[in-house]
């Protein structure tokens, strides 16, 4: 079962600048570009410069070109631009390189990257899911998401196999999504039935 | 990939913690570009893996400080043993000891009444028989100035090894009268080499006087 938020009424709404259209475009797949480019450890900087230039570009696509012939495609097409657009700049950074080779070594930028995903609420719900866990699955977690060791060596030195890794990486994040998500989707829904201005279901807002 | 495919392999996790291959990161970016189910699912474990590393990293940090403070505090040192008080207190101490030798041994001896006999007269002649001082005698000798002396010279009390056991600069009398030494020490009976010197310590050699020391008691040759 696909489950395909795309059809051929979305694409003319939104090649026809529908506003309501425009700002789902605009969140969800500046959504989808942010969490493939921090996938990939992509800067905030360079990710934002790609995220406009890759919304700008299906636009430009769909209202001044042939537009789109398969509109339940339509993600995978932006998918395709955004790949197109970071390989140009990451081909432009290789050619005008910001650091020579004497620079010193680049600064973990990892905290920015994360940055606009941690906040103490989470970090609780974060936290007691863990400590519902059992020392050694806990101490596996920390090796994952903390020293960010390779797979193969956590699961020589605790003993386990790549299964075990993936349903305990399961299990723990189902337990922040049972304890923050969800209770932050019901709020996220309160709001919308009372006439807030948030968005159903966005419930982690990158 | 389509979304039972992802779903089975636990792709948003795995997408997340960079457990898939190149290949299959790719298939499935092309999947949940369009898939808002499989977006939120890797929107959450994206938000799960971010906030339980920063727990992870408050968590190391808090237990930072416990390892580097040791659980059960050193004992502190008595104030006697601390060294901003045991240094100044032995150097005391020492300097006391010093005291303490100087007038029980060193002074009441300088002050005690000494028999001065008559000084050795020493010519620079060489002879088979050297003129002798008696063990524990001062040691007292009169010789000639050399000629052209400047007004002070270097004189050394010398063993037969040429270690120096006593040296020091005096006076030249001007008046032609000859030159009057003592040498505060007590050698063993042995023989010694006076050597008198221009300048100090290895200075050019003015004159040399042998003279022996000889046990009490002993008969002279």
């Amino acid at each position: 079962m696909e489950f395909h938020a795309f059809d051929a009424d979305y694409i003319q709404k939104l090649t026809a600048a529908d506003p309501e259209t425009e700002s789902h475009f605009s969140a969800y797949f500046g959504k989808f570009i942010f969490l493939k480019l921090r996938a990939r450890r992509i800067s905030p900087e360079m990710a934002e410069d790609v995220r406009q230039e890759t919304l700008l570009r299906v636009l430009k696509a769909l209202r001044q070109g042939s537009g789109i012939q398969q509109p339940e495609r339509f993600g995978s097409f932006v998918n395709t631009v955004c790949n197109n657009v970071l390989l140009e700049f990451l081909h432009k950074q290789s050619r005008h390189p910001l650091l020579d080779e004497d620079a010193p070594e680049r600064a973990d930028d990892r905290v920015d990257l994360d940055a606009p995903l941690v906040n103490e609420q989470r970090k609780r719900a974060v936290a007691k899911a863990l400590d519902e866990l059992a020392d050694r699955d806990r101490e596996i977690l920390r090796l994952v998401f903390f020293e960010e060791m390779d797979r193969s060596e956590i699961c020589r030195r605790m003993s386990i196999d790549g299964e075990y890794l993936r349903v305990l990486l399961h299990r723990a994040k189902s337990r922040f999504e049972a304890a923050y998500v969800r209770k932050n989707r019901v709020f996220g829904l309160m709001m919308a039935l009372f006439g807030c201005n948030v968005l159903p279901g966005c419930f982690i807002t990158v | 990939m389509d979304h039972e495919t992802a779903k089975q392999m636990n792709a948003p996790e795995r997408y997340v913690t960079g457990d898939l291959s190149d290949a299959a990161r790719d298939e499935f970016e092309e999947h949940f570009a369009g898939c808002t189910l499989c977006l939120d699912e890797v929107s959450t474990a994206t938000a799960f893996a971010a906030n339980a590393r920063a727990v992870f990293r408050d968590r190391a940090a808090a237990a930072v400080p416990a390892a580097v403070t040791p659980a059960i505090p050193l004992p502190a040192r008595p104030w006697f043993l601390r060294w901003n008080f045991a240094i100044p207190a032995l150097a005391a101490a020492a300097l006391a000891l010093f005291a303490v030798y100087q007038n029980t041994v060193t002074l009441p001896g300088l002050r005690a009444p000494q028999s001065f006999m008559a000084a050795v007269v020493l010519d620079g002649t060489t002879r088979a028989a050297l003129p002798q001082v008696p063990a524990n005698a001062p040691l007292r000798f009169q010789m000639a100035a050399p000629a052209g002396s400047p007004a002070r010279i270097w004189a050394e009390l010398a063993d037969e090894s040429g270690r120096v056991l006593s040296a020091g600069e005096v006076g030249v009398p001007s008046n032609g009268e000859p030159l009057d030494l003592y040498f505060p020490v007590h050698p063993e009976p042995n023989r010694y080499t006076i050597i008198l010197r221009a300048e100090k310590a290895g200075g050019t050699e003015i004159s040399r006087n042998r003279f022996e020391i000889i046990a009490q008691g002993a008969s002279k040759p």
